[in-house]
């Protein structure tokens, strides 16, 4: 079947919704669009899809508030449990959600 | 992730709304973008106990209601909340603003804290948003605007200019965003909001005036490029500027505000009006100087000038800055002129600083000073009765003194010892030889100053007295004897010893000799009757012994008169520069100004560090005057003999 890029509002479980790129498949009967994967920042040079310049920069910047780079913001040696764990909600909230 | 909204207005992908943990979309979760008129408008109602603020949210003509309608604030600044399947774009409101009203009808303003409300937030509505009002009252008035340009310093001392936008009394920096300007005042109880329109074509059209006349950096503070690292230097140039573009200000209608600065500095136009009058053996420099409505003689700021004082109060207490190029052209004037009342009076040895200060084709100075300096030196014929051949060093420096003669100028020859200062001397007193020696008495000149201007030389030709030679006692005899095997026809005397007089007085020996020889000390001791007398040359060996200005020697020699005047020595400096102005002093009396200068002037106009325009013209002169310039060393004419092997 064939990748269709699509955009979301998605609700992150600590972030509040967030805009983020999906690839997407259509459904048997062409009435839905099934979700196959969150469209990383890795996807850009597999070479399995070919993004347009708008596509690849709307990747590029959502890819900077993705979980693992905020961690590493947060603390360069920790883990992404770490990051989890160590931040509390009212911290996301406060510093994090207002600046998305 | 405003950036990616924003991207998504062109890029035609669709955007859908995603349900937390449904991996399937479906059409109804495709989410329209409405990126055009979406607006917030204030409404502020003033009621009896309190004033109720609330936010109406229109869409084109549609009005959404905000209150308990599940909104999502995607992004807080600026504004993007999606509604419905509908994502709204506002562009000057942040989502903090509308989030209140998610879950209250509105915001109850109690009377009590009223006033200092509307002072702020309404004001602030009032100016840039779009407002439902009831209860207090809003005034449009036609705005009257004025472009100021307020110059100040920043953090580090530097000057900047920074526009102000005043619209009637109110004053707007350059950059702000806001559409209108509102004031607020509180009338008999009523609360009341004067508002004028920006006229935001003509902001821009100034700064653009502002950039055009030379200003750089972001508004609001603008700066001038290239400014010295001084700060009191860097500010003056930033008078400057102003000064120099009074014109093109008041044209654009930009006025200039100084409160920021210490002082109020003038920054109008400002001229000087100089003309040179040639006068006998000088010149008057008229100068009037305009600051603006104020104008004086250019002389009052003597003090200024000499002391590198850039700021001249004037009348009125502001400052005015001297340009930078005043110090470099008219320094040299006031160090060498006389200042009087109205005009500046240089003498006319001066006349090369007249080329820098005037360019008036009346003024015929520039032509007698290329003539000077540009002449060749003509070959002169060797003299009859000359009892030797000379070198073709030697015939040089007789051509080159020859040549200061015709045009009545003093020189210093500076051979090194042993090249023939001597003969050189006599060559030149033999080619000047008086036809006729029998006039006892000489017509005396009324001034001992040399001129470069007289005209009429025949008459001082006519009478031609002998010329007096003065050096030390140790050199009478070797004089003597070059005289008698070089130039035996020259008839010379010796003035000096206890017998000095015992055979004549001194009128018959200026009568009846062609050259005086003299020491020292005696002119020292004869300075009344010497000084009484006008030579024909007068000439030094070893001028060196005149180096002290302040001495009675270098005081005595310099009374004595006579036509012309040339310097023999070896060693013009012997310790500073202040040894020669002695000696180019005694040449030409004036040139080289007053000595308190002479570190100041003398030495940079050689080394040619500040004012390279008169650099070049005296060292032109100066090489002119003194062979110390192409001077003549031993080791080039006479290359140094092999050693000798023992």
């Amino acid at each position: 079947m064939e990748q269709k890029f699509i955009v979301a509002v998605s609700e992150h479980r600590l972030f509040g919704f967030l805009i983020l790129p999906y690839f997407a498949e259509e459904g048997l009967d062409g009435k839905y669009l099934s979700i196959s994967k969150r469209v990383r920042g890795y996807d850009l040079a597999d070479g399995n899809f070919i993004f347009s310049s708008v596509q690849a920069q709307l990747v590029r910047l959502t890819e900077k508030y993705a979980d693992e780079n905020l961690a590493k913001k947060y603390n360069k040696k920790g883990t992404l449990n770490d990051f989890y764990k160590n931040v509390k909600t009212e911290e996301f909230n406060k510093k994090l959600v207002p600046f998305r | 992730m405003a950036r990616c909204l924003d991207l998504l207005k062109t890029a035609g992908i669709p955007v859908y709304f995603k349900r937390a943990k449904y991996n399937n979309i479906y059409d109804d979760d495709l989410i329209e973008l409405c990126y055009d008129d979406t607006r917030a408008v204030f409404n502020f109602h003033r009621l009896e106990n309190e004033t109720r603020y609330f936010l109406t949210i229109r869409n084109g003509n549609e009005q959404l209601s905000l209150l308990h309608r599940n909104i999502i604030l995607l992004v807080n600044e600026p504004c993007r909340i999606l509604y419905q399947n509908k994502l709204y774009f506002f562009e000057d409101i942040s989502g903090s603003k509308l989030q209140p009203f998610f879950e209250k009808e509105y915001i109850s303003i109690p009377r009590k804290v009223e006033e200092k409300y509307y002072g702020s937030f309404i004001l602030n509505a009032v100016r840039s948003q779009e407002i439902n009002y009831s209860g207090f009252e809003i005034i449009d008035l036609p705005g009257r605007k004025e472009a100021i340009l307020s110059v100040g310093t920043d953090l580090s001392g530097y000057p900047v200019f920074i526009p102000v936008f005043k619209y009637n009394d109110q004053y707007i920096s350059a950059g702000d965003e806001g559409k209108k300007i509102a004031a607020f005042e509180v009338v008999n109880g009523n609360y009341v909001f004067r508002r004028y329109e920006k006229d935001l074509f003509w902001e821009v059209e100034v700064i653009r005036a502002l950039r055009r006349l030379g200003l750089e950096g972001e508004t609001p503070n603008l700066k001038l490029p290239g400014l010295p690292d001084d700060f009191s230097q860097a500010l003056y140039a930033a008078i400057a500027w102003l000064s120099k573009h009074d014109k093109e200000l008041k044209e654009i209608g930009i006025s200039v505000s100084q409160e920021k600065l210490d002082h109020i500095y003038f920054t109008g136009s400002q001229s000087l009006d100089v003309k040179v009058n040639q006068v006998h053996d000088w010149f008057d420099v008229y100068a009037m100087v305009t600051f603006g409505e104020f104008s004086f003689p250019f002389v009052r700021l003597r003090k200024n000038i000499l002391g590198q004082i850039r700021e001249f109060k004037l009348p009125d207490g502001r400052i005015a800055i001297l340009p930078f190029e005043w110090f470099a052209r008219y320094q040299p004037v006031f160090s060498f002129g006389k200042p009087g009342e109205e005009a500046i009076r240089v003498q006319n040895c001066h006349f090369m600083l007249m080329e820098d200060l005037v360019l008036d084709p009346e003024v015929t100075v520039n032509e007698k000073l290329n003539k000077l300096i540009k002449a060749v030196i003509v070959p002169q014929e060797k003299p009859d009765g000359l009892c030797a051949s000379l070198r073709n060093y030697q015939q040089e420096g007789y051509n080159w003194m020859y040549h200061l003669y015709s045009n009545n100028l003093g020189g210093c020859l500076a051979d090194d010892m042993g090249l023939g200062k001597t003969i050189q001397a006599l060559t030149l007193l033999l080619k000047l030889k008086r036809k006729d020696t029998s006039h006892p008495h000489f017509k005396h000149r009324n001034s001992g100053q040399l001129s470069l201007f007289v005209e009429d030389e025949s008459a001082v030709e006519e009478q031609q007295p002998a010329s007096l030679i003065v050096l030390p006692v140790s050199l009478v005899h070797n004089w003597e004897k070059e005289i008698r095997k070089f130039a035996p026809s020259l008839k010379a005397f010796v003035y000096s010893g206890a017998r000095r007089r015992e055979k004549s007085d001194l009128n018959d020996i200026i009568a009846n000799f062609d050259i005086i020889l003299t020491t020292y000390g005696t002119v020292r001791n004869d300075a009344d009757d010497i000084s009484k007398y006008e030579f024909f040359y007068l000439i030094l060996d070893e001028s060196q012994t005149i180096k002290n200005s302040e001495s009675k020697t270098y005081k005595t020699i310099t009374s004595i008169r006579s036509q012309h005047r040339i310097v023999l020595t070896g060693t013009p400096i012997e310790n500073s520069l202040s040894d020669l102005w002695a000696q180019m002093n005694f040449l030409n009396r004036g040139f080289w100004g007053v000595r308190t200068i002479l570190n100041k002037s003398l030495s940079f106009r050689l080394k040619k560090t500040i004012f390279s325009r008169q650099a070049s013209g005296y060292k032109s002169l100066f090489i002119l005057l003194c062979s110390e310039g192409p001077r003549r060393r031993l080791p080039k004419i006479f290359p140094p003999l092999p050693r000798r092997r023992l």
